[in-house]
């Protein structure tokens, strides 16, 4: 019981950019009211993962394995979708080993938020180049410049097929709060991809360097009717590739037009969001309540 | 009930751990290429004291090997998968009607003992036909059970210590938890203090104990016949092994099968109970190494006297197998290698 209230011990480097990700959602989960009955932070490995032990509200947390925060994300919330789940992954967690779930996650569409703490580098394993630090660039880890090219998180999302596509600054706290608050609103996956300085290994894109370049962007996100939606993908992948001298933040692409995977599965299972899976009993004073004689019988073959 | 199409076998245990989570009973099932690649999230769920049911479709390995036959090459990957120590239960089913009811009583271990099942079929059973009779599945007598259960609330603790290990169990949703594959106290939260580890780590442990205890071990093995030539087997030459028992006595030999039903916990002091004194034990399985029978010699130190095995990806059959149960009981051959079948 006092290791709830003892406070857990931050192991996150002085003025590391996770701080400010970490306040935005402590204000936002202010907001919108939420704790552990109805929330859940789901984290991947990285110093990024660690964010549900800290967060100061009382919230739920699941701190799972490198690349595989969505997976387990997607098994409890569509176990019980009246759960709100966050999920927060590193750059390299996303982009690099759990790429394949991040591209997955698109085609179901499941009414879900993702914050991705992009620090261009693997902060936890001392610096490594991440899948989005830029070739030709080398951070302080690396004996050599970065030879891969990078991966462009927001045109990759809008790609596969997310409904919801943001980029945060994660020292403009209250503008990653508003972001991150929408992408929660949105019905549908959501991407917030926080640019987030890591002040001990990427001594190239720091706090400095991204104040000089992030502007708000100046699109309308919004579609309006399926037939936008070429149009308004195009301008935000148009968008998404300005970085060296601008860098846009804001949403860059909003489409509630889509169905959601709980709407897909309700057309199958009328009763999906009423009686969801973790709802249903399983059990009748230690029988099993389910009928297998009705089903058997039902696949009996003359 | 919802079924998901995952994008691969990481994501599909994974899913199924977090959905486990919830308190909905969740369940995947797979062959060797893809368990190969759900082994870091089984050993999240021995870390988190997950309930999740894995099948475990034994084909013809290694890598895709043998991809449309059978075989039992994997029990002791089965046994040991995902890194470090943490309660595995493993059972083997031996026909269609054992695969049914296991894949229950996996689910009902799985939540008693907040630990990983595996619950081991191979290829020839999974997608073989059989004929039986509807009265087998009455369903109305299947027990579940869901083991210790609370409803949490603000200051629950998931993995608080207890004498035998388990923690009563809450759900996201409904209590305020913490899970993390990163060593953890009794709330959930990292540590990595010495003491701490020492005692939560025996909490994991201790529960594999506990289910060693509880669990009857006769319910562990089944037993057909009584000789003192013994077939020890396991899985799906179950058939064909009672089936030789017959066609033997025939001829005027008498065999008993033992058919192994549970792994781990393994039911040691029977399994001395009932080899004893015998004077001749046969190991049948579908490998190499007759990995079932190690296991055997592992757990109490007996060891066969003789060995007939078979890995070319083909069922035993019933005339190999009397062919090769007469050479061994009246020859005296020491192992015989069989590769009947198209
Ligand atoms: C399967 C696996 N491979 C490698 C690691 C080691 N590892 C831990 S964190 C990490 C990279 C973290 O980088 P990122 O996801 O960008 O998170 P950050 O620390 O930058 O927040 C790696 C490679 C691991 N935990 N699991
Ligand atoms: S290594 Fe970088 S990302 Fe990790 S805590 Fe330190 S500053 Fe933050
Ligand atoms: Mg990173």
């Amino acid at each position: 019981m006092e290791e709830h209230e003892q406070k857990e011990f931050n192991d996150w480097c002085i003025g590391c950019g996770d701080f400010g990700i970490l306040r935005s959602e402590e204000l936002l989960a202010e907001e919108l009211k939420l704790d552990y009955k109805n929330f859940v932070v789901v984290s991947g490995i990285g110093c990024s993962g660690k964010a549900p032990h800290f967060l100061t509200q009382k919230i739920s947390g699941v701190h799972t394995l490198h690349g595989r925060a969505m997976a387990f994300a997607t098994g409890i919330k569509l176990s019980n979708p009246s759960l709100e789940v966050l999920i927060e992954a590193g750059d390299g967690d996303t982009f690099g080993i759990g790429v394949g779930h991040f591209v997955n996650a698109g085609r179901r569409n499941i009414d879900m938020t993702i914050v991705v703490h992009d620090n261009g580098v693997y902060g936890l394993t001392k610096g490594q180049a991440s899948p989005t630090l830029k070739r030709g660039e080398k951070t302080k880890s690396l004996p050599k410049p970065n030879i891969n090219d990078s991966i462009n998180p927001i045109a990759l999302a809008l790609a596969s097929g997310y409904t919801f596509v943001a980029r945060g600054f994660a020292y403009d706290v209250n503008g990653t709060k508003e972001l991150i608050k929408k992408a929660i609103q949105h019905k549908g996956m959501a991407l917030v991809d926080v640019l987030q300085p890591c002040p001990t290994y990427n001594d190239i894109n720091t706090n400095d360097w991204y104040k000089a370049r992030v502007y708000n962007l100046d699109i309308d996100p919004v579609v309006k009717s399926i037939e936008e939606v070429p149009e308004k993908v195009n301008a935000a992948i148009s968008k998404s590739y300005e970085w060296e001298q601008k860098i846009p933040l804001g949403i860059f692409y909003q489409n509630e037009l889509v169905p959601t995977f709980e709407e897909r599965l309700n057309e199958d299972i009328p009763d999906y969001m009423s009686n969801y899976p973790a709802m249903q009993p399983i059990d009748s004073n230690g029988k099993t309540a389910t009928k297998y004689e009705n089903l058997i019988r039902a696949r009996k073959v003359a | 009930m919802v079924v998901v199409q995952s994008e691969d076998e990481i994501a599909a245990i994974n899913m199924a751990v977090g959905s486990s989570l919830t308190g909905a009973r969740s369940a995947t099932a797979t062959s060797g290429p893809g368990f190969s690649l759900m082994s870091e999230g089984i050993s999240w769920a021995g870390m988190n004291e997950a309930p999740v049911l894995i099948t475990y479709y034994m084909r013809g390995a290694p890598a895709t090997g043998l991809p449309t036959r059978s075989g039992q090459a994997d029990l002791k990957f089965a046994l040991n998968v995902g890194h470090g120590e943490f309660p595995r239960i493993v059972i083997a089913s031996g026909d269609h009607e054992e695969v049914f009811y296991d894949s229950i009583y996996g689910l009902n271990l799985a939540e008693r003992y907040q630990t990983p099942v595996i619950h081991i079929i191979e290829k020839c059973l999974a997608n073989a036909y059989s004929v039986l009779d509807m009265k087998l599945f009455t369903g109305s007598d299947i027990s579940i059970e869901r083991g210790l259960l609370v409803e949490g609330g603000e200051d629950y603790r998931r993995f608080a210590h207890s004498d035998n290990g388990l923690s009563p169990r809450a759900f996201l949703g409904k209590a305020r938890i913490f899970y993390t594959g990163d060593e953890h106290n009794e709330t959930g939260h990292i540590t990595e203090e010495s003491l701490n580890r020492l005692a939560i780590y025996e909490k994991r442990l201790k529960k594999l104990e506990t289910a060693d205890r509880e669990i009857m071990e006769e319910s562990m093995v089944n037993v057909f016949g009584d000789s003192e030539n013994v077939v020890l087997t396991w899985g799906s030459t179950k058939g064909a092994a009672i089936d030789a028992m017959e066609e033997l006595k025939e001829k005027g030999i008498d065999i008993e099968v033992v058919q192994v039903r549970m792994f781990s916990p393994y039911p040691k002091n029977y399994m001395k109970k009932i080899l004893a004194g015998k004077s001749r034990i046969i190991a049948l399985e579908n490998n190499y190494y007759a990995q079932g029978a190690e296991v055997l010699t592992e757990k109490t130190g007996i060891m066969p006297d003789s060995y007939i095995l078979k890995w070319t990806g083909r069922p035993v059959l019933l005339d190999e197998l009397v062919d090769a149960l007469e050479r061994v009981i009246k020859k005296g051959e020491k192992k015989v290698v069989l590769h009947g079948g198209a």
